[in-house]
């Protein structure tokens, strides 16, 4: 049992602490709306911590030094109350670490000029509180310390009630749930110790456990994503797991507040980005630090208060770090200035920040957008090749030539608005028939043979309205004739012409002719369509070299025209030809 | 008097360029380590066609802040391609920041390039030219923006692919079939026009489209710039096309700068159009 811990383990403790966060920064990022959305609270606190365990030195003075942002500064008069109360000590026991936590707590609280409730300092109040409690009945750290987590994490889920900004964002604050997971990186690593008698593992090993743990965390935040049902699952689709920061975002948030269906998923859309388009009062965020001779610190805030909010002037005497939102940067550093020496002077701008910020949003919003209603192109065409080259551009497809209402149906989707396209007219009845009884959303492009398919397919914009998609396929149909060559299959009168079982013949519009061979079929359909780029696609029975063959010799005889041969591997037609 | 500033990525018609006394600056241009900045389009898409691997850069702030300052006079208009495809607006931004205590400089993000940006540029420059204060030119520079409009033919979408430019263009490329994929401009970035198998269509599309824009700004004439990299012949015919249907004020037919034929490849057509009258 560990019942005492020393500064160097203190130390660890902090460092657990540290890798913790780190590994969640851009999530704590993603949370930030409040003060200002600008989502860059993870960075700010893993820097602060991060210079605060830098070499040897004083962790207050260090922290102080490196601090960053409302939330880096909150943080360092943590660590400096907490120090502060107990670095007369050699070793700490459970009631002094709660004493440690309450002054630290409070040390922050004075830093801030008002305080608001639902943010860090409500969770930093919470654990301290719980801390008191647990340490009068218990010397063990690692169980104090577990209830501290515990309540912590409570307590951040209760931040949304408290701050209704927070609320209407969908998100816990980022501040709060970056001081949660130092707590949880402490835990951690005290239990390393007591596992490993006080051997502090490698780094990087540790880092590597928390790197892993977050990337379990982001899947299973997928994961239950995905358990909302079918229809969310279907958003996330095309993006599983290489989901992107904002993604992550999103879903996380998604999660949080339960969405269930496309319409709440929506509204809750849109006011997540009234929330973070906000406006903001004050422009830059400004910071500086002054190294003087008993600086008056109380002087220097009731002189810098008129110019802005979320103000912190900490430090001692000698040292002292400003930090301020204002739009008259300048003034803030002349003021200063008064006080004594500046250094490390910082302006920046959180409105184009925040701009940054939200344009990711926007794309999140269009991208939800898109996925939900944006159409889709069903094309049911006969042979892989020519399902192949509809699939090149953007389409799928249904490989057969005349489906069944059933087989349609299969490949519907609630989600997506289709353009059906039969590469056959018997294909039509079939399609209209699947939309019209299951009422899914969708239209029916009476493409009648192949080239009118996939002409139709070459006019689709992803980008243009269905209306005008619609329009343009029509037009595109009717741009576009198509001839066949096939063997008859029973012998026939077709008014004049008599074919016979085993014949070759050409058909083009209602004229059916008989040919001696294959290739001379291809030629007399080709000087009877007319057009100036004729597209040929070869069937199943025949093979590659002769169709090039007869691309040769078409484009030697016919030098005006411009021919391309396509594999399209249906069965029946040799050659299906379209011209326009 | 107020004095426009843009990039060679413009192709602005040379007569204009003297006429209206617009400063013109060379994008750097490289074939890998060799700098060919202003090299005369033929050679650079002979050596394009040749398979060698052209690159450009922003134009510098140096160079804009030396322009802004040797200028002699009191306002000045920077004009540049969207700065969603390119640094330049920042740079210039970065530019005019600098010499602020020197010359008034304002910068414009045209949201196009080349024959778009173009339109945009010489609207500004007859403004300026005609004696206007730079708030006036600016709302004219606005007002071409919200109506002109660029449509582009390009053959080869790899060279804009490799650039990472593409954007939602990228829809058009992994076609089996051989097609001509046309382009457009949205919001600053490249969005798909359309697929048409030839030229002919291409040009059918793009009369659609200009007798649509000219409904919906109920205007009756226009001003258009028809730009080619390689092919000349094709602009004629598109001339010929739109002339036999829409009253045209002006009409210039151009080669492409080379700094945006790094993006475009050889083949490569199009139009800007600006509707104009009431």
């Amino acid at each position: 049992m560990i019942d005492k811990i020393d500064f160097k383990m203190f130390r660890s403790l902090l460092k657990g602490g540290y890798e913790r966060l780190s590994s969640q920064k851009e999530w704590v990022n993603n949370l930030n709306v409040f003060p200002v959305p600008d989502g860059d609270t993870g960075s700010n606190m893993t820097l602060t911590l991060k210079g605060a365990l830098s070499g040897d030195g004083d962790i207050t003075e260090n922290s102080l030094l490196a601090a960053r942002g409302n939330s880096g500064i909150i943080l360092s008069q943590f660590l400096n109350g907490f120090v502060g109360a107990v670095d007369h000590k050699e070793q700490i026991d459970t009631q002094d670490f709660a004493f440690a936590l309450k002054e630290g707590e409070k040390s922050a609280r004075n830093s801030i000029r008002n305080p608001v409730e639902g943010t860090i300092l409500t969770i930093m109040k919470e654990a301290s509180k719980c801390a008191t409690q647990s340490s009068r009945r218990e010397r063990n750290f690692i169980r104090v310390l577990e209830d501290v987590v515990k309540t912590a994490s409570i307590t951040l889920k209760m931040t949304p009630e408290m701050l209704p900004v927070l609320k209407d964002a969908g998100v816990v604050d980022a501040g709060g749930q970056g001081f949660v997971y130092i707590l949880e990186g402490s835990l951690y690593s005290l239990k390393e110790f007591d596992l490993e008698n006080g051997v502090v593992p490698h780094i990087s090993k540790r880092l590597y456990v928390w790197k892993t743990l977050a990337s379990i965390e982001s899947i299973y935040r997928i994961r239950n994503l995905f358990n909302l049902g079918e229809r969310m699952a279907k958003l996330l689709q095309s993006k599983p797991l290489e989901m992107d920061l904002a993604w992550e975002r999103v879903i996380g948030l998604i999660k949080n507040r339960k969405i269930k269906t496309i319409p709440a998923l929506r509204q809750f859309a849109r006011k997540l980005i009234s929330v973070w388009e906000r406006k903001i009062e004050y422009k830059y965020d400004v910071e500086c630090l002054i190294r003087g001779r008993d600086i008056q610190r109380q002087s220097l805030e009731e002189e810098i208060a008129p110019f802005g909010d979320s103000i912190l002037v900490v430090g001692s005497p000698s040292i002292t770090k400003v930090h301020i939102h204002t739009n008259e940067p300048e003034r803030i550093f002349e003021i200063c200035s008064g006080y004594g020496e500046l250094d490390d002077k910082f302006i920046e701008d959180m409105e184009e920040q925040q701009h940054e910020f939200i344009t990711t949003k926007r794309e999140i919003e269009i991208e939800i957008h898109q996925k939900e209603v944006r159409p889709r192109v069903l094309a049911i065409l006969p042979g892989d090749g020519l399902c192949e080259i509809a699939r090149s551009m953007g389409a799928e497809v249904i490989k057969s030539s005349n489906p069944s209402t059933k087989e349609v149906l299969e490949y519907l989707n609630d989600e997506y608005f289709y353009f059906i396209l039969p590469g056959n007219g018997d294909a039509i009845p079939a399609s209209l028939q699947a939309l019209k009884c299951s009422k899914k959303s969708g239209v029916v492009i009476p493409s009648k043979t192949i080239p009118e398919a996939l002409n139709a397919l070459l006019s689709y914009n992803p980008e243009s309205e269905p209306k005008e998609n619609e329009e343009n396929m029509r037009e595109a149909i009717r741009r576009i004739k198509t001839g066949r060559v096939t063997v008859s299959a029973r012998d026939a009168q077709f008014g004049t012409q008599e074919v016979n079982e085993g014949d070759i013949i050409s058909i083009f519009g209602s004229e059916i002719k008989v040919h001696k061979n294959i290739n001379e079929a291809v030629f007399e359909l080709v000087r009877k369509m007319e057009g100036e780029i004729f597209t040929l696609f070869y069937g199943i029975e025949i093979n590659k070299e002769n169709a090039e063959i007869l691309l040769g010799e078409l484009k030697n005889e016919l030098k005006d025209k411009d021919f391309e041969l396509y594999y399209g591997g249906q069965p029946y037609y040799q050659y299906i030809i379209g011209a326009e | 008097m107020v004095k426009i500033v843009t990039g060679d990525a413009s192709s602005i018609p040379e007569p204009a360029v003297k006429k209206y006394d617009i400063t013109i600056l060379k994008h750097p241009l490289y074939f890998g380590d060799e700098e060919v900045t202003g090299i005369p389009p033929e050679q650079f898409y002979k050596r394009v066609g040749e398979g060698e691997m052209p690159r450009t850069t922003l134009l510098p702030t140096g160079l804009l802040v030396n322009t802004y300052e040797k200028l002699d006079t009191d306002a000045i208009l920077s004009i540049h391609l969207s700065s969603k495809m390119s640094g330049t607006y920042n740079s210039a931004l970065t530019a005019a920041e600098m010499v602020k205590d020197k010359v008034k400089v304002e910068v414009f993000d045209t949201g196009l390039t080349t024959l778009g940006e173009g339109m945009i540029v010489l609207e500004s420059a007859i403004c300026a030219f005609a004696g206007k204060d730079i708030e006036s030119i600016k709302t004219k520079a606005e007002e071409v923006k919200s109506r002109v409009k660029m449509i582009l033919a390009i053959p080869d979408l790899n060279f804009l692919h490799r650039s990472g430019r593409l954007g939602k263009g990228k829809a058009l490329l992994g076609t089996m079939m051989r097609i001509i994929p046309m382009i457009t401009y949205d919001d600053g970035e490249i969005v798909p026009f359309g697929r048409v198998r030839t030229e002919s269509q291409a040009i059918l599309k793009i009369r659609d489209e200009i007798r649509k824009d000219l409904a919906e700004f109920k205007a009756e004439r226009l001003k258009v710039l028809l730009g080619y990299t390689t092919d000349k012949k094709i602009c004629q015919e598109l001339e010929e096309s739109i002339r036999k249907e829409f009253s045209i004020d002006e009409l210039h037919v151009l080669q492409i700068d080379s700094v945006c034929g790094v993006y475009l490849g050889p083949g490569a057509w199009g139009i800007s159009y600006y509707p104009i009258g009431c």
